[in-house]
């Protein structure tokens, strides 16, 4: 892999900043683009993205699925589509699950569905805070609807790295990785 | 980004770096006349003898007397009659200090402003005298805050007596910079004074933000300075180029009186948004 060499003046500078950044105390920090840069970002973010590849700790995240929605059940014939619908300070993401669970009374149809509010903000040219406001989710098997979860917001903040490679959105999160291109 | 300045009750902040040309006036006129424009009532003081930030928003002397000028004009208000030259050294001095004295009430709505016309005030003060107003001047700056919900100081580019004296009566320092190495270098100067400042006086004084002034994307590596900062331990803040700050500068206003709905303008809002008001 090609590794670019770092300049003089960039080793001084992550010099500087990591020899102040040793004496200052632990505060909150955050980085707010200045308008100019952070509003045709946000434009550019705004818009459907459909998630078209996704993988979790370096495994297909379909395969996770496979294995871990059911209790020791495995799902096959899974389809998997995720959304991200990002609007001004929101964004509504979609998850949507079908597959057929192999019960011993023979196949079930297998249905999950999750929607997510979150509002959102650019921390920086390469973050997303993001926090979850609401949630609901619901699962059936077999066309008997189990109730459905509301989740409220805890209040924490979550820090997305994401960025734009040409048509689409790469978004990371810890070991969550996914590649999303534009639908709308 | 932290908890508020208002979270924290801390409301007197210096704008403060020992390198010159990093937008310190600009940052506190703007700022101070920002939070002025929330409801906020606001003292900001020229701590600079250059007297930039009184050129900007001080009353100019009255012209002689004319005869023959509208009654109005007599009812004209006046630039104060001492500046902060003059009330350090009545503090030096143990004078009693009558503070309106010192004080331009109303250069804008909600905004007062302790000026400084005196360039020689160095030289005709001392390093001595100036240090010893220090304790009285921090003092005073603490009754003053409970007639203010902000105090805003603007400091010069130096290291010297008079910019110790003037962050060690502050509770917190806002630090505008560019994205230039000379600037971050000079990051380091300025926090390890805000400690010592600290150490010296017994008290804390809070390195709050930094605000990288002149940010646009054609700048030398500015993804680069990003990357470093946007890790950074203290909340950071952009303000980008803007053509709307010369002029305004040249028409003696603030942001907010030329182009409030420049992105320069929506820039001091956010930090006075996020750092200030919370």
């Amino acid at each position: 892999m090609h590794m670019a060499r770092k300049t003089t003046e960039a080793l001084e500078r992550e010099h500087i900043a990591a020899s102040i950044a040793r004496d200052l105390p632990p505060l909150g920090g955050g980085y707010s683009l200045s308008s100019a840069t952070a509003v045709p970002l946000k434009r550019a973010l705004r818009g459907v993205w459909g998630v078209v590849s996704h993988e979790v700790g370096g495994e297909p995240f379909i395969d996770r699925i496979a294995t871990r929605s059911l209790k020791g059940i495995e799902l096959q014939d899974i389809e998997y589509r995720a959304e991200y619908d990002f609007k001004e300070s929101i964004c509504i993401k979609r998850v949507d699950i079908d597959g057929r669970a192999d019960l011993v009374e023979g196949g079930a149809a297998y249905r999950f569905r999750q929607r997510l509010a979150l509002s959102w903000d650019l921390e920086g040219p390469e973050r997303l805070r993001v926090r979850p406001e609401l949630a609901y989710q619901y699962t059936t098997l077999d066309e008997v609807p189990a109730p459905v979860k509301e989740m409220e917001s805890t209040g924490d903040d979550l820090v997305i790295v994401f960025h734009l490679d040409g048509d689409e959105l790469v978004l990371e999160e810890g070991d969550d990785f996914k590649r999303l291109r534009r639908l709308a | 980004m932290g908890p508020s300045l208002r979270e924290l009750g801390l409301s007197i902040v210096a704008v403060a770096n020992q390198k010159g040309g990093v937008g310190k006036t600009v940052t506190t006129l703007n700022l101070a006349a920002g939070l002025a424009r929330e409801g906020q009532r606001v003292l900001v003081i020229d701590g600079d003898p250059q007297g930039n930030l009184t050129l900007l928003l001080g009353r100019r002397a009255a012209a002689p007397a004319n005869p023959d000028a509208p009654a109005t004009a007599s009812r004209a208000r006046k630039p104060a009659p001492h500046d902060l030259s003059d009330l350090l050294a009545a503090i030096a001095e143990k004078k009693g200090v009558a503070i309106s004295g010192f004080i331009e009430k109303g250069v804008r709505r909600g905004l007062d402003l302790i000026p400084s016309r005196n360039r020689r005030m160095r030289m005709e003060l001392g390093d001595a005298e100036i240090k010893s107003a220090a304790p009285g001047f921090a003092k005073l700056l603490s009754r003053l805050a409970e007639h203010y919900d902000w105090i805003l100081l603007d400091t010069s580019p130096s290291n010297g007596p008079l910019e110790r004296s003037l962050i060690a009566a502050c509770e917190a320092v806002i630090i505008p910079l560019e994205f230039q190495l000379f600037s971050v270098a000079g990051l380091e100067a300025i926090l390890s004074e805000v400690r010592e400042c600290a150490a010296d006086h017994g008290r804390e004084i809070r390195a709050h933000a930094l605000v990288f002034v002149k940010a646009e994307n054609k700048v030398s590596r500015i993804d680069e300075y990003r990357k470093v900062f946007a890790r950074f331990r203290l909340p950071v803040f952009e303000i980008c180029r803007s053509e709307y700050v010369p002029r305004s500068i040249e028409r003696r206003k603030t942001l907010w009186e030329t182009a409030p709905a420049s992105y320069a303008a929506r820039d001091y809002a956010r930090i006075i948004d996020k750092s200030f008001l919370g």
